[in-house]
């Protein structure tokens, strides 16, 4: 008896539910093929420039970050932007710490390689109105090159 | 230690805090389980009065709480390294001062410890820059960093060395080897002697041997000689 009951609310329970269309989820195996890191563009030279200008452009950056930023940006094969190198030395004045600005100009001309002759003088050139206001010297002026 | 050293100890326990502080560990934990052993006796002979068995488990549990203290204190030193502390690499062995072109901001700066004169002059640098001589600049500079890259990457000059010392030890073998030669080798086999080998090579040819495209075709047998 209980069983014929069971089975009468049930089929009511079913009855009373709305229609709905529902989809049927199977796992795509182009789903699962894709890999993490594989997703998203390439990224332009452009913005590359503007994210590492960000984020040495932090106001509250801290030693750390300044390190850590300049370590891996010249671990790329790449002369920074005067604009990046620029937005270095103001984080550098920030932080009250002027031989990391030094060691940047340095490290820069050492990153040129082959071309440093043409490559830092360039650069020097377009971060000169910085070196002006913040009062940085170059290696070249302290000696230390 | 070198860096290196200390990250090939790390997987066999040694940590960079000093074998004294392993063990000072050993001992503790030697001590409590002295005690726990004692503790176990008494119950188990019933002699002790219950307070003092209070007193032996208060000890016991101090113990771990001394070890604990301990390895808080020296865990506790400053990151910088200096004062009462330990070295920074030993607080992270990345803590190393390097001057290398390709990491050009290592995590320690070369001098930890400032002396007055020194920190006058860091409070000048949070000033403004131009207020600063080249040489405090250059001061701050070598505060902060050992050599400049263009030092770092000079050339040390220590190939030569390297070589003078390789040719010097290649030399002494060759010498050696003639001591060995001349003193301590036994002579060299008879079959290696110039008359044996040009008996055996007369024979080879009265043999005939190898007439066609070997040794005995070569020979003029009329003539005595060598074609």
């Amino acid at each position: 008896m209980f069983r014929a009951l069971a089975h009468c609310a049930v089929n009511v329970a079913r009855a009373s539910r709305p229609t709905v269309t529902q989809r049927v989820i199977t796992p795509s195996l182009v789903v699962c093929a894709q890999r993490n890191a594989s997703g998203g563009g390439v990224m332009s030279d452009e913005e590359f420039d503007s994210r590492w200008v960000e984020f040495f452009s932090k106001q509250d950056i801290d030693d750390w970050e300044l390190r850590k930023g300049v370590n891996t940006l010249i671990g790329y094969d790449l002369v920074p932007e005067p604009r990046i190198i620029v937005a270095i030395l103001q984080a550098c004045r920030r932080l009250n710490d002027s031989a990391s600005a030094v060691r940047v100009l340095e490290v820069i001309k050492s990153k040129s390689g082959p071309r440093a002759k043409e490559i830092y003088p360039y650069v020097l050139q377009e971060i000169q109105p910085t070196l002006d206001e913040l009062g940085i010297k170059t290696p070249e002026q302290l000696g230390l090159a | 230690m070198s860096y290196k050293c200390m990250t090939l100890l790390r997987p066999f326990g040694i940590l960079p805090v000093g074998l004294s502080h392993v063990a000072h560990v050993r001992s503790f934990e030697f001590i409590r389980f002295f005690l726990a052993i004692s503790i176990q006796n008494c119950r188990f002979l019933n002699t002790l009065s219950q307070k003092g068995r209070t007193m032996a488990h208060q000890l016991m549990r101090a113990v771990p709480r001394l070890v604990a203290r301990r390895a808080f204190s020296t865990s506790l030193a400053r990151a910088g390294g200096g004062a009462g502390g330990m070295p920074a690499w030993q607080v992270n062995p990345r803590n190393v001062y390097e001057d290398r072109p390709d990491f050009p901001m290592p995590n320690v700066p070369y001098v930890s410890e400032l002396s007055d004169a020194q920190k006058a002059l860091k409070a000048k640098e949070a000033g403004d820059w131009k207020s600063l001589s080249d040489e405090e600049l250059k001061e701050l500079y070598r505060l902060k960093f050992h050599k400049t890259l263009a030092e770092a990457e000079a050339p040390t000059g220590e190939w030569k060395t390297v070589v003078g010392g390789t040719s010097l030890i290649i030399a002494l073998t060759f010498v050696l080897y003639i001591i060995q030669k001349k003193y301590a080798m036994p002579a060299m086999p008879e079959t290696c002697n110039y008359e044996w080998q040009e008996a055996m090579m007369k024979k080879q040819l009265q043999m005939r041997n190898n007439p066609v495209e070997g040794l005995a075709s070569k020979w003029d047998y009329e003539n005595n000689k060598w074609k």
